[in-house]
């Protein structure tokens, strides 16, 4: 057995938690957003398209190397 | 170097060490001290540092410990991660030095800000948990924690082969980026997690935030990392303890000028651009 299939959950989720973090704060202001009631605000939430794209492929990279031997 | 995507940053993992834990007693101990106090002038004896006492929604003690519990989740998990690439020692300066730097900038803006210590009036939390560090919730400046230490990570990951500088810029951009959308929509009349006291017509507004905010957001992230990108492995040349007065000199003078920085760049914006507010449908 590989030292990387003794891996727990845990250590994954440590593995991808600043990842996760930001996703969450992004997830929060989204859900936050339904409260306002204008749909520009969906307009305005498009500017955050860099950072989420940063997000997501970060979270991609950390998974491809974790899949490397 | 330890890990993937570490750019120039040193691992300094070794293990904790009698200085290492002398000083997480003397922060701890530091910091909850302040927390009580905060806690008590905040809840009930509001009058000591005029605390406005607004009715906002979803906000019982419930929904305070909530907010409490995520944010402490999420910044133990970043701090184990952190403990893990850098070490004790780094973990603690990042822990402690953006919870400081950001916390405090925090307060000075919002207790200058009420009681007319600077030129122009700034904001105040009307939401985001129980306990305190002086007028801003515990779990904001965990947030920050979380922002600082989470956004430098995916900067490394990306560009690995950035310096500091460049890594520490990129981070900051992410952070104000997500500030973009997220300061009008928490402060929206339906949230209300915090109140922003300026007048539309008193300066340049972005989406409804005074425009200095989103200048700030990057400025505080982009100063506290590339302080810590550089001296989280001075203790190697030269000792922990000098090394740890260094940079705590080098926070608060990153402190002094980055309030300086601000003020200026506010009224700075008064003198010279439209007092509009750059708005999408009235968002």
């Amino acid at each position: 057995m590989t030292e990387r299939a003794k891996r727990s959950w845990f250590d994954v989720l440590v593995d991808y938690s600043p990842i996760l973090a930001l996703l969450m704060v992004w997830l929060s202001v989204a859900t936050k957003a339904t409260n306002v009631g204008n749909p520009y605000t969906w307009v305005v939430g498009l500017t955050t398209l860099p950072a989420l794209f940063a997000i997501l492929y970060s979270g991609w990279i950390v998974y491809e190397q974790n899949q490397q031997p | 170097m330890s890990g993937t995507g570490q750019g120039t940053v040193i691992a300094t993992h070794s293990g904790w060490d009698d200085f290492d834990l002398r000083l997480m007693k003397i922060m701890g101990a530091c910091l909850g001290l302040i927390f009580i106090i905060s806690t008590y002038l905040h809840h009930w004896a509001p009058h000591v540092l005029q605390v406005p006492q607004t009715p906002v929604p979803d906000n019982t003690f419930l929904d305070m410990l909530n907010m409490e519990i995520l944010t402490l989740v999420m910044a133990g998990l970043c701090g184990i991660h952190c403990y893990r690439k850098f070490g004790p020692y780094a973990t603690m300066l990042f822990f402690v030095g953006s919870f400081v730097f950001t916390g405090t900038m925090e307060n000075i803006m919002i207790i200058a800000g009420r009681f007319e210590l600077i030129p122009f009036k700034s904001y105040y939390f009307n939401k985001g948990g129980f306990i305190l560090y002086f007028d801003v919730p515990l779990s904001v400046c965990l947030g920050w924690f979380v922002f600082a230490y989470s956004s430098v990570y995916i900067a490394g990951i990306i560009f690995p082969k950035t310096g500091p500088i460049a890594r520490a810029a990129i981070a900051s951009f992410i952070c104000m980026d997500i500030d973009l959308w997220s300061d009008p929509v928490m402060t929206h009349p339906a949230n209300m997690y915090w109140t922003w006291l300026q007048d539309r017509d008193a300066t340049t507004h972005l989406f409804s935030i005074p425009l200095y905010n989103f200048i700030g957001w990057f400025g505080i992230i982009f100063f506290f990392e590339v302080l810590w990108l550089y001296t989280q492995d001075w203790h190697l040349t030269m000792g922990k303890e000098k090394a740890t007065g260094r940079f705590f000199i080098w926070l608060i003078t990153l402190m002094a000028f980055y309030m300086i920085l601000v003020i200026g760049m506010e009224l700075l914006i008064r003198a010279t651009l439209p007092h509009v507010n750059y708005t999408i449908g009235g968002i």
